[in-house]
């Protein structure tokens, strides 16, 4: 199957899901947006992998979203607050956020075709989704302290560096060990998510 | 029987299985000992690659391990440093049993010790990357136990440590694409930048220093010294082992220089800063900044004496020596600081005032531990930091001073602390109110201070 057709949708799936993470004020729309997230991922990293071993991505990361959307519930139910307490920013600041995204975008635009150069056999449509995914995660770690939206951003600069490592790196064993990195990582947020509602260790 | 499978495979099984018994505490601990001693003792006197005949039986244990295509390799050069990082952690784990740091610190403790071991040991080396993540990922639930609310600095020490990994692997790649074109013109500079940022965040260089003072405050100081150590120590022998690897890094007066500037600016930083610090784990957080950039310091001037005289010093022997009383110096004080913790719940100056008089053995350890971190005569760290300022002097005099001006600073919050310990407004009586255990692992680690002070060769 020639996914070169659908780089151009892929990129829009990036960019809306990632601007969505961004901006949500909602846990489970940060979770969708991040599950819609690897959808572009599988398609970028598609293009030099084999549909197996980039379905493999997809599944690790929609399985990523399902260990942190069950870790959210556990959380919630178990009387605690604390996400709504740590996630309260107004509108205003969702503006905010938007604007950084659009300025990220903007750096990305502009030093794609040099990183293009530099990388051999990447394509221009996954130096942007790479790099989008990786800026838009830094910036969202920048803005949060809440350990499920940290998680999410860390996962979100993995898959970009993940689609512009697929250019050049086709190892299975590599790609199994960055499935089960983004496995810990779901699993290190779900327990630092429900960590507090757990018992101590006394 | 292989090499990997012992000091790798074999305690990553075990952590395995001590996990699962996780309810009794000290047994668990104490399995963790004997493992450790027995690997240790493994790696000093087991040969690899040569034939062993025990009675009736013999047997070889070979040096590679292939999985999935991949090599894990230890060989009879990797045994000292195997040696080393299992008596240390035995050390660690010893030493946990009077400051308690929760159930999960020896089971994963030794799941970091055997991944950071593969790390060190597996071929291609972009592997280690990976390695490297999933140990940082098993350090998350010792510093954050069951029902522990994760703070600022646990996310951010994720935060960076994870950053840091992608760009390892990256330069992995880019060196060996430089082993198939040896003589190619942008590639090395390119790998050298990858490199560089990915060993800011994983060893903590400025400005990516954040965690480790921000770590001491929210976590059991004694999980976070464990973490101080194991953490930066392994992937700084990483890092060596990627120079020593790799001819043009190590022929490169490039990367050294760099090394060199980045050393002596940890050590200012964290020599200025310590001086402020009015909570005792944050103290302990800039001091292992402060060896932290001495160790990259005498690897940076390391080159310029081995360029000089290759015959002359053994390469590289402070590293080492910095590694070692690193190890004991953190334990030590980490130990005293969990007893602390224990007793008022916080590590704020405010609430140690007059400490002294009623855990008087622990203020000691603690006085004892920032002062041979900072170079005092007579103590652990003393003859590695006189050795690298002796070689600083005699190769570049202009940082002699700054890299003396890191450990005074480090000095001069040791006799701030020291203040606030001794200073007591209600005149308390005097009293030992350690327990047993502590008394015993605290007047050890204090033995340990001097003697290593005393008897490691100047």
């Amino acid at each position: 199957m020639d996914f070169h057709l659908f780089t151009l949708p892929a990129l829009i799936i990036i960019i809306f899901s990632t601007v969505l993470i961004l901006i949500s004020r909602i846990w489970r729309w940060v979770l969708i947006g991040l599950a819609i997230q690897y959808i572009g991922v599988f398609i970028l990293t598609a293009l030099d992998w084999s549909i197996e071993m980039a379905t493999g991505k997809l599944v690790a990361g929609w399985i990523a979203c399902t260990v942190l959307g069950i870790a959210m519930v556990e959380a919630l139910s178990s009387s605690t607050d604390s996400w709504k307490e740590a996630e309260h920013f107004s509108p205003s600041g969702s503006i905010f956020r938007l604007l950084t995204a659009i300025l990220v975008g903007l750096v990305v635009f502009s030093l794609a075709p040099k990183i293009v150069s530099w990388i051999p056999g990447i394509s221009m449509a996954q130096v942007l989704g790479g790099f989008i995914l990786i800026g838009m995660g830094v910036i969202h770690l920048g803005f949060t302290i809440q350990p499920l939206r940290v998680v999410c951003g860390l996962l979100s600069v993995l898959s970009g560096f993940e689609i512009l490592y697929a250019a050049i790196e086709s190892s299975i064993l590599v790609a199994g060990l960055l499935a089960a990195i983004t496995l810990g990582l779901a699993l290190v947020g779900a327990y630092l998510v429900v960590s507090p509602t757990m018992e101590g260790p006394n | 029987m292989s090499a990997p499978l012992i000091w790798i495979v074999i305690p990553g099984l075990v952590s395995i299985i001590l996990y699962f018994l996780v309810k009794w505490q000290r047994l668990v601990t104490w399995l963790g000992v004997v493992v450790g001693l027995g690997l240790s003792l493994a790696a000093w006197k087991l040969p690899i690659n040569e034939q062993l005949t025990i009675g009736p039986w013999s047997f070889k244990v070979i040096d590679t391990l292939m999985v999935f295509g991949r090599r894990f390799i230890l060989t009879n050069q990797d045994r000292p440093i195997l040696v080393i990082i299992y008596i240390l952690v035995v050390f660690w784990w010893l030493g946990s049993l009077s400051a308690k740091p929760g159930r999960l610190f020896t089971p994963l403790g030794l799941g970091i010790v055997s991944l950071m071991v593969a790390s060190l040991a597996v071929e291609p080396v972009l592997f280690a990357a990976l390695f490297i993540e999933v140990a940082i990922l098993l350090c998350i639930p010792i510093i954050c136990p069951p029902g522990k609310k994760p703070g600022r600095g646990i996310l951010r020490f994720l935060t960076y440590q994870t950053i840091g990994v992608p760009f390892i692997l990256f330069a992995g790649w880019g060196l060996s694409i430089l082993e198939q074109n040896p003589n190619s013109v942008l590639l090395p500079g390119q790998v050298m930048i990858l490199l560089a940022i990915g060993f800011c965040f994983l060893l903590a260089v400025f400005p990516f220093h954040t965690w480790i003072p921000m770590l001491a405050e929210e976590a059991h100081p004694y999980a976070v010294g464990f973490i101080y150590f194991i953490i930066p120590g392994i992937v700084s022998l990483f890092g060596l082992s990627l120079i020593n690897k790799n001819v043009w890094l190590r022929n490169s007066e490039v990367v050294f220089g760099i090394l060199r500037s980045t050393g002596i600016l940890m050590v200012i930083i964290g020599g200025v800063w310590v001086i402020f610090q009015s909570h005792l784990g944050r103290i302990m957080g800039y001091a292992v900044i402060i060896d932290l950039g001495l160790s990259i310091l005498s690897v940076g001037v390391s080159q310029e004496i081995y360029l000089s005289n290759p015959t002359s010093t053994p390469y590289l022997d402070i590293f080492f020596d910095l590694l070692i009383s690193r190890g004991i110096i953190l334990s030590t004080w980490a130990l005293a600081l969990s007893i602390i913790y224990t007793k008022k719940n916080s590590l704020d100056f405010r609430e140690i005032h007059g400490i002294i008089k009623q855990l008087p053995v622990t203020s000691v350890c603690l006085f004892l531990a920032q002062f041979a971190l900072a170079g005092y005569p007579l103590l652990a760290g003393f003859s590695a930091r006189m050795k690298l300022w002796t070689q600083i002097a005699q190769t570049i005099s202009s940082y002699s001073f700054l890299a003396i001006l890191g450990c005074v600073g480090l000095l001069l919050s040791g006799l701030r602390m020291l203040f606030v310990l001794v200073s007591d407004d209600e005149l308390k009586t005097w009293r030992i109110e350690e327990n047993n255990t502590a008394l015993t692992f605290l007047i050890i680690s204090i033995l340990l201070l001097f003697v290593l002070g005393l008897f490691l060769k100047l």
